[in-house]
């Protein structure tokens, strides 16, 4: 019984601690964030790790997320007799909900988890200790640049999504499923505000810090060898897709 | 001269370093003996300030580096040069800027001047025309080598060596005693190399120190410390003269 | 060192194009979506109080004749009443007398408020301007409930129906009624094809009829107006009828004269004066007689041309003379055209009897 208590103590005062530890590298990476030396080739080197080379699973996912869901709600609407909306589901969908949300996931899987992988090795074989022993904060160094390219890029992502999204939405229900071209585009238009786009890429672009910063951190706070690194590459994924899952829910609640 | 005092650190309830107290002149090479998992590691990152003590005092010269803010660390380091037990090269990096690199960090100079330094850094260590080789292309041995250069690549007073032996075949072993030597002469350098290995301790020390159980149990001379009462020595010294039986003639040459 | 320049230039034109690929995609999107939204960046503010404005969101769209012009800015309550606030794009004019309504885009769809932009020659709505005419939307919920209503009534008549026509002797009821019915559709169908010319013929008389009609009521809104004025004179006292109707001392004469004239009748009645031996005395009848007599002698005489009046009537001198004397009197007569109300008046009622 009484080793249970301290089972559960420990393991809160565990994640209470990595919440704290969380919190304080962030705060040190924000003041890094404006504050000399810019280094603007790294985060052009990160703004092509994480932008150009993930453009190939957004559009695939993207394409085929609006595809699905012009196919999806088709057949609901037929229903009401309402297809003309399939338009603006797919776009308010998109824009809003999924473009972001699995755009922020994706990246997450592809540079989040290679954020973790490459840092937490850097930790392992003391390369994060060499830096600062040459006096290079690696914070700055390692952790701001990817930081700043994961809330420049996803925006753009996501944009790049959304028009893939319904785009992939006109082709299934326009050309497979006969809704006329007109409803489609201007329900689309008629119900889709730009305030919808807007802030769907706000959501996109914290979901690109929260996938940057989780990825760095669980890199940068990597113990135990290889296997360390396996692990905190795992952890940096299920966390910050879980973290996106729930900033979505909140950035939604405030937003619309 | 680097002073420890009264030095204490602790993970969790194992205690590493325990009222530890070590004087290192400048102008020395001096070895830390120690078993393997005695913190010897720790007590380095200690002396370069990428540990903090539980308590006491480090002093280089006449500054006290405890309680120093990041940006007097900075300064600090500035004066140091490690070179870590796995060498730590950045592996993104090719071997010119991974020498390079301390120099583009904090000198003003061009790059046609750092491609001369460089490549003068790689001839001292004795690899000359590898700038463009990746770390993952060297042998053990060569990283090393090209870690010493790196860490010698700001000039600095003290150059602390982390296990630089480990892992080494016994000639390779005998390479960087002689590197270790040599740039002690040709740069001037207070030297602290961290060991567990007999014969380099005898063939580069002007002073020897004894780690165990987070004190410093013995420090002197070469003749004096292996010639120690102190049982822990004893028995460290003799194990290792088993298996290296030509110990004494070189002990003998090496303190002429 | 060479090699790694080329490679950051390559690396920064990747990312360059990136960029550029998503800000076009970006303005794009925000083109085409944005639409109204900076259309509507120099629009006008109106606003309008409803009684309700159940359903009705921030944002929703405005329309005149389902075109859509704007959309509702805020609501907020005003007293007991919703104030919808809304922007109109610029250059649509919205008239004063316009009226506002919360309508619904097909059974389940969004709530929008439709303008009948009224009058917009005239007045227009300035920058801030109220729409005071509203209608009330169709709530559905009282649609709804009014129609459950319906039903039921409908549900209590039909159970009167089964009552009266249910069982086999309200079938036959039915039965007769429906018997009856053909009949009397046929006998109906049978008179008006024996008599199809005479109603063609009635309908023709009812044509002209309603011609003429046509023409009379033409003529009756000249008279109108003339009856109008007429009155109008009337009542300024003008003309003698004018004089007549407004004068009091005329009145007071007439009464005089007509008073004076009973007081005759009475003397003459009672053979009193000369007039009313006249009448009364039987001797003087002989005596009338007698004249009468003598003048048909000295008429006869005239026509004849004989003795100084037959001269005058035969003469032909004379005769110009009798007509420069009317001529005179013409002019005369033309004094008295502040008469000519009273002829007026009586052909007014010449036409309407």
């Amino acid at each position: 019984m009484f080793k249970l208590i301290n089972i559960i103590g420990l393991s809160i005062t565990k994640i209470l601690s990595e919440m704290g530890r969380m919190v304080l590298l962030f705060i040190e990476t924000l003041s890094w964030v404006f504050r000399p030396p810019y280094r603007p080739f790294l985060i052009v080197k990160q703004l092509e790790f994480v932008g150009v080379k993930s453009t190939l699973v957004v559009i695939i996912t993207g394409l085929f997320t609006g595809g699905v869901l012009a196919l999806q709600t088709y057949y609901g609407f037929k229903m009401f007799s309402a297809e003309s909306l399939v338009g603006a589901t797919v776009g308010l969908s998109m824009t809003r909900e999924l473009g972001p949300v699995l755009t922020g996931l994706m990246v997450t899987g592809r540079a989040g988890s290679a954020m973790a992988a490459e840092i937490g090795t850097m930790r392992v074989t003391e390369q994060i200790d060499a830096l600062s022993v040459l006096a290079v904060n690696p914070v700055e160094y390692l952790i701001v640049p990817r930081v700043i390219a994961g809330v420049i890029m996803l925006p753009i992502l996501t944009v790049l999504s959304d028009f893939l999204g319904i785009a992939g939405g006109y082709f299934v229900g326009v050309n497979l499923l006969g809704i006329s071209s007109g409803a489609y585009i201007n329900k689309l238009i008629q119900y889709v505000d730009l305030s919808d786009l807007y802030n769907g890429l706000i959501k996109a672009a914290c979901f690109g810090l929260i996938l940057a910063f989780v990825g760095c951190y669980k890199g940068y706070t990597t113990s135990g060898g290889a296997e360390g690194v396996g692990k905190a590459t795992t952890q940096a994924v299920v966390m910050a897709s879980a973290m996106i899952l729930v900033a979505d829910y909140f950035l939604t609640a405030l937003m619309f | 001269m680097i002073r420890l005092v009264d030095v204490e650190k602790s993970f969790g309830t194992q205690k590493v370093l325990n009222h530890l107290n070590l004087e290192i002149s400048n102008g020395k090479i001096t070895v830390i003996l120690g078993r393997s998992g005695e913190g010897k590691s720790v007590l380095l990152k200690h002396i370069i300030g990428l540990m903090r003590p539980d308590s006491g005092e480090i002093w280089i010269d006449d500054q006290e580096i405890t309680g120093l803010k990041p940006r007097g660390l900075k300064e600090v380091r500035k004066r140091f040069g490690m070179l870590f037990q796995e060498a730590a090269l950045f592996d993104s990096m090719t071997v010119g800027d991974n020498v390079a690199f301390p120099l583009r960090e904090h000198t003003r100079k061009d790059e046609a001047g750092i491609d001369k330094l460089v490549s003068g850094l790689l001839r001292e260590v004795g690899l000359e025309g590898i700038e463009e080789k990746m770390p993952s292309q060297l042998s053990g041995g060569m990283r090393k080598r090209v870690g010493l250069a790196r860490a010698l690549a700001l000039n600095p007073e003290i150059v602390l060596f982390d296990e630089p032996t480990t892992g080494l075949d016994p000639v390779m072993t005998d390479a960087i005693g002689d590197l270790i030597l040599e740039t002690k002469r040709k740069f001037d350098i207070t030297a602290v190399v961290i060991s567990h290995d007999i014969a380099l301790s005898a063939k580069i020390a002007d002073e020897l120190a004894m780690l165990h159980e987070g004190k410093i149990v013995e420090k002197a001379p070469p003749g004096a410390f292996f010639n120690s009462s102190v049982p822990v020595i004893k028995k460290f010294v003799n194990v290792q003269k088993f298996s290296l039986p030509s110990r004494d003639d070189e002990l003998a040459n090496h303190h002429d | 060192m060479k090699k790694q320049k080329i490679e950051k230039i390559a690396i920064e034109a990747k990312v360059g194009i990136f960029v550029l690929i998503g800000l076009i995609a970006l303005f794009y999107l925000s083109f085409q979506l944005g639409g109204l939204g900076t259309e509507l960046k120099g629009g006008y503010k109106l606003y309008s109080l409803f009684d309700s404005a159940i359903g009705l969101d921030p944002g929703a769209d405005v329309d005149v004749a389902g075109v859509k012009v704007g959309k509702v800015d805020s609501i907020n309550l005003e007293g007991t009443k919703a104030r919808v606030t809304m922007t109109i794009r610029k250059g649509v004019k919205i008239g004063r007398d316009a009226a506002a309504m919360i309508r619904t885009h097909g059974l389940m769809g969004d709530k929008f408020v439709s303008l009948r932009p009224g009058d917009t020659r005239q007045a227009v709505l300035p920058p801030g301007g109220k729409i005071s005419k509203t209608i009330p939307g169709v709530d559905l919920d009282k649609l709804m409930s009014n129609l459950g209503d319906v039903a039921g009534d409908l549900k209590s008549v039909i159970g009167t129906f089964q009552k009266a026509f249910g069982g086999e002797k309200g079938a036959k009821s039915v039965k007769n009624i429906l018997t009856n019915f053909e009949q009397l559709s046929a006998n109906l169908n049978k008179v008006v094809s024996d008599n199809s010319s005479r109603i063609t013929s009635i309908v023709k008389n009812f044509e002209e009829f309603s011609g003429k009609l046509h023409r009379i009521d033409k003529k009756a809104n000249v008279m109108l107006d003339n009856l109008v004025s007429v009155s109008q004179s009337l009542k300024e006292g003008k003309g003698t009828l004018g004089k007549l109707i407004v004068s009091d001392e005329l009145y007071n004469k007439l009464k005089g004269a007509v008073g004076s004239m009973q007081a005759m009748s009475d003397k003459i009645n009672s053979s009193k004066g000369t007039l009313g031996k006249l009448i009364n005395d039987p001797a003087l009848y002989d005596d009338a007689k007698e004249t009468l007599n003598n003048l048909k002698v000295i008429t006869a005489k005239i026509k004849a041309g004989k003795g100084t009046l037959g001269k005058l009537v035969n003469d032909d001198k004379l005769y110009v003379e009798a007509e420069k004397t009317l001529k005179k009197v013409q002019k005369g007569a033309e004094g008295l055209e502040e008469q000519t109300p009273i002829a007026v008046l009586s052909s007014v009622f010449g036409i309407f009897f």
